[in-house]
């Protein structure tokens, strides 16, 4: 996620989603290199403990 | 979109489209710089404004954002179409960002209060 430079309620819906679908799969969701923004988004909906962080897409393919 | 300026206010108006989202954003992060507001306030501007402008976008017409700059604070108010009831999670999320949010026949307000 790194080249996201801004993101709100409406793309947090969408990664929800997405980490939902994941989970039902069997899979996981990790973002990789999210900025300041979009954390700050995750910090203030109060979601931010369901994501998986990592630094960068091959940390995230590790986690 | 239109803009209108003056030395203490600005006013940018135009259609509630998810296309003009990310013009309402850049409007909202000029007058938070021209406000002087510190980098990650002007953030927590934009972010209220897309959130705000999301549920507007929801119904069709026009929106108005309207940008008041005085010696002790800087207040934006939104205007659009819908119904603004403050129980989207947009709007929950702006009263999370924000202390001094209101709202009044339709008009959401947010009023930053200026460092000196």
């Amino acid at each position: 996620m790194t080249d996201v430079a801004f993101m709100d309620s409406t793309g947090l819906g969408m990664l929800v989603a997405v980490l939902k679908r994941a989970k039902e799969a069997g899979g996981s969701l990790v973002l990789s290199g999210p900025q300041r923004q979009v954390r700050r988004v995750l910090q203030i909906t109060g979601v931010e403990d369901l994501f998986a962080v990592a630094g960068s897409v091959e940390d995230a393919a590790e986690a | 979109m239109s803009t209108q300026q003056t030395p203490a206010s600005a006013r940018l108006e135009g259609p509630a489209t998810a296309e003009h989202a990310s013009v309402v954003r850049r409007f909202v992060a000029s007058l938070g710089q021209i406000a002087g507001l510190p980098p990650d306030l002007t953030e927590d501007l934009k972010l209220a404004a897309s959130e705000l402008f999301g549920d507007f976008v929801a119904s069709e017409g026009n929106t108005v954002v309207t940008a008041t700059t005085t010696a002790n604070d800087l207040t934006v108010r939104f205007e659009g179409p819908g119904l603004i009831d403050g129980k989207t999670v947009g709007f929950a999320v702006v009263e999370a960002l924000f202390h001094d949010v209101s709202v009044s026949d339709g008009v959401i307000s947010l009023r930053i209060p200026l460092s000196a």
